[in-house]
């Protein structure tokens, strides 16, 4: 994916641009607003990824002035404020995630992954698949190799947001702003019971794991085999 | 609206406790001893007058009289009343000269008054009308008695006649306190309520808001000139303190934010030891950028200026979203987690940091509770508003702990060996002050209740001191 990076302190620019090219994208970077106005409105781009505060122009106003010139490449804000109300104001701004400092790389990018995976304006689908595990969405009912999973509705909900996902990395943060609504960070490890629960249904039983941890970054579902 | 309302009959009824009743009051009872004074002076001025005058010319007569009787004899007398009741063209004049042995000498009274001396007697007179009449009796001499009248009927006209003026006057003056004094009292209701519903916004957080000045310059004007003057210096040192708030995130934020980097960095090269210490010197890292994020929160939300997510919310799925969340945590503790949540409950303001009011308190519960035990969390309708109860059955809160909790970094001799930064409760407060919540921790006999009380989404979020 190309990706321009909108962000005036020279080392966390520098950072996120060698994590990206080490992901396999390619980086436009821009230190002020400015900048980064003319750079993102060539177009071509396709994950945004925005500070906040920046020189010359902030990043409100930034991505503000790209929606209404037409740019519809999605954008992330990157904020270092503790940030009561600034996800709103962000997404109000045409924001499409949001993003606080310091936040580690790998969520940066699994929130990249997920922004640049635009969704194909496919028919709806009906049926997720991962390897010999179906989630029928029309007569709700899950089964692996054939067998009937019996799924609790939160479990249903968890694993419907992984599944649709599949092959990405998904992390805590996303899964608790996701499925749960929840846009802070709970003390009490509450993702990594629910997925060792659905892990138990899913898993449990079968020669090949399917809900896979990515150490330091998240959860993924997908076939290895 | 519905507020307003009630505000509205809370100000007719409260009316008769305001200053503004009491000088209504106290303007009204001026009005009337004024009144009661001038009536005084009225009386004295005219019948008081007329009715001296009346009796200095009785006592006159009687002088006359009494002299020629005592120059001429009774003979005398007598041709002195006839020339004198000839004389009287008004008729308002009485004589009577009574001999030795009480018969009617002359005169034009029918009978002698009961006794000598000053009386006032009723006399019917020629026309038939029924008089009354001051009369002065006197020994004579020659062992007769004189009795000297005058009419008073026009003072008594002219008594009648000024209690009725006075009664009106009277009445018109109090009619015209009252409404003078209602429109006073209104007049100044009107503006302290108008001071006091601006005060009331700048409590509620809203900081920009200032008292309305008429531009009369009149001592409200000066007042809330002064207090504006005063709210003005308070939002310069809020903004002053959100910028250095600001500045501290910024500035403390990025090293921190480079120093995540660099470790890991490490930890992508590392192996072995090098590796356990670089994640456990990331984990102490996020450590400290968690507690760093939550005291600015806290602060923030303290601030209560962050109004812009406000919304009107669904209480009812933030609470089933949080408990949906906790139930495995609870099952992993041997815990029941109940839901007894009402559908279609709402209520006002930021979904976000409501949804993590609730969080923070069934955490606690599910946390601090007994293993084993039970939690539980129900959402009723109270009133126009709601009523959120979180309930553990573990060692509760003691009693003369229960303020404390809610401070910053507080926490129970008994969590300290849990993990937990302290503030999760702080955040509660600060959360449930911006959206006007009252808190309550209960006894649950065993174990501990938070009772929230939650306005009804119409209301303005009032302050509550938590």
């Amino acid at each position: 994916m190309r990706i321009l990076l909108v962000e005036d302190d020279a080392a966390t620019a520098a950072y996120v641009k060698r994590g990206l090219a080490e992901a396999g994208h390619v980086v436009d970077h821009a230190a002020d607003g400015q900048e980064g106005l003319f750079l993102a409105s060539g177009g071509g781009h396709d994950v945004l990824v925005v500070d906040r505060m920046l020189p010359k122009l902030d990043g409100l106003s930034l991505v503000r002035a790209l929606r209404a010139a037409g740019i519809r490449a999605p954008a992330i804000f990157l904020t270092a404020r503790a940030g009561v109300g600034d996800r709103v104001d962000g997404l109000e701004a045409g924001g499409d995630d949001y993003l606080a400092k310091p936040f580690a790389f790998a969520e940066l990018l699994a929130r990249i992954n997920a922004l640049g995976r635009r969704p194909p304006l496919q028919q709806e689908t009906t049926v997720l698949r991962v390897g010999d595990l179906e989630m029928d969405l029309l007569r709700h009912s899950v089964t692996r190799a054939g067998q009937r999973i019996a799924l609790q509705p939160r479990e249903w909900r968890l694993l419907e947001f992984l599944m649709r996902r599949k092959g990405e990395v998904v992390t805590r943060t996303m899964l608790l702003e996701g499925v749960w609504d929840f846009h802070f960070d709970p003390m009490t490890s509450v993702v990594e019971t629910h997925i060792s629960r659905l892990r138990a249904k899913i898993d449990k039983g079968f020669d090949r794991p399917l809900i896979h941890t990515v150490r330091g970054a998240g959860y993924t579902v997908r076939d290895d085999g | 609206m519905m507020a307003e309302r009630t505000q509205g009959a809370g100000a007719r009824l409260g009316f008769a406790r305001t200053t503004a009743f009491r000088l209504t009051l106290l303007h009204l009872a001026l009005t009337l001893a004024g009144t009661a004074l001038l009536a005084a002076i009225a009386w004295w001025a005219t019948v008081g007058f007329a009715a001296r005058q009346a009796a200095e010319e009785v006592d006159r007569g009687m002088r006359v009289l009494a002299q020629s009787a005592a120059l001429s004899g009774l003979r005398g007398v007598a041709l002195s009343i006839e020339a004198r009741l000839a004389a009287d063209r008004s008729g308002v004049e009485y004589y009577l000269l009574a001999g030795p042995d009480g018969q009617r000498l002359v005169g034009n009274l029918a009978a002698a008054p009961p006794a000598t001396g000053w009386q006032t007697i009723e006399v019917r007179r020629a026309d038939g009308e029924v008089v009354p009449v001051l009369t002065l009796g006197a020994w004579l001499a020659q062992g007769a008695t004189l009795f000297v009248g005058r009419d008073l009927s026009a003072v008594a006209a002219l008594e009648t006649r000024l209690i009725g003026a006075a009664g009106w006057v009277g009445l018109g003056a109090v009619l015209i306190g009252l409404a003078g004094g209602l429109l006073i009292g209104r007049g100044v209701a009107r503006r302290t309520a108008a001071m006091d519903r601006a005060l009331a916004a700048v409590a509620a957080g809203d900081l920009a808001r200032r008292l309305p000045v008429t531009g009369r310059g009149d001592e409200f004007d000066r007042l809330s000139a002064r207090i504006n003057a005063m709210l003005d210096r308070l939002a310069e040192v809020m903004d002053a303190l959100r910028s250095v708030t600001d500045d501290i995130a910024h500035d403390l934020r990025t090293p921190l934010t480079r120093l995540r980097q660099r470790l890991e960095e490490v930890t992508r090269t590392a192996s072995g030891e090098a590796l356990a210490s670089a994640r456990a010197a990331e984990a102490e890292c996020a450590a400290i950028l968690d507690l760093f994020a939550a005291l600015l929160r806290i602060a923030q939300v303290e601030a209560g200026a962050q109004r812009s997510a406000f919304a009107r919310l669904d209480l009812s799925s933030v609470l089933d979203s949080v408990a949906e969340v906790y139930a495995p945590a609870a099952e992993e503790r041997g815990q029941t987690l109940t839901a007894e949540i009402a559908p279609g409950i709402e209520a006002f303001g930021d979904r976000s940091l409501i949804t993590q009011l609730f969080a923070n308190l069934v955490e606690n519960a599910v946390r601090h509770g007994r293993a084993g035990g039970q939690v539980r969390i129900a959402l009723a309708r109270a009133g126009e508003g709601a009523e959120a109860v979180i309930a553990d059955d573990g060692p509760g809160i003691p009693e003369a702990e229960r303020e404390r909790v809610f401070r910053r970094f507080h926490r129970l001799d008994a969590a300290r060996a849990t993990p937990g930064s302290g503030l999760g409760l702080a955040l509660v407060r600060a959360v449930a002050g911006l959206h006007g919540m009252e808190l309550r921790l209960e006894d649950a006999a065993p174990g501990l209740r938070v009772r929230v009380t939650v306005p009804p989404p119409g209301a303005t979020a009032a302050p509550v001191a938590p």
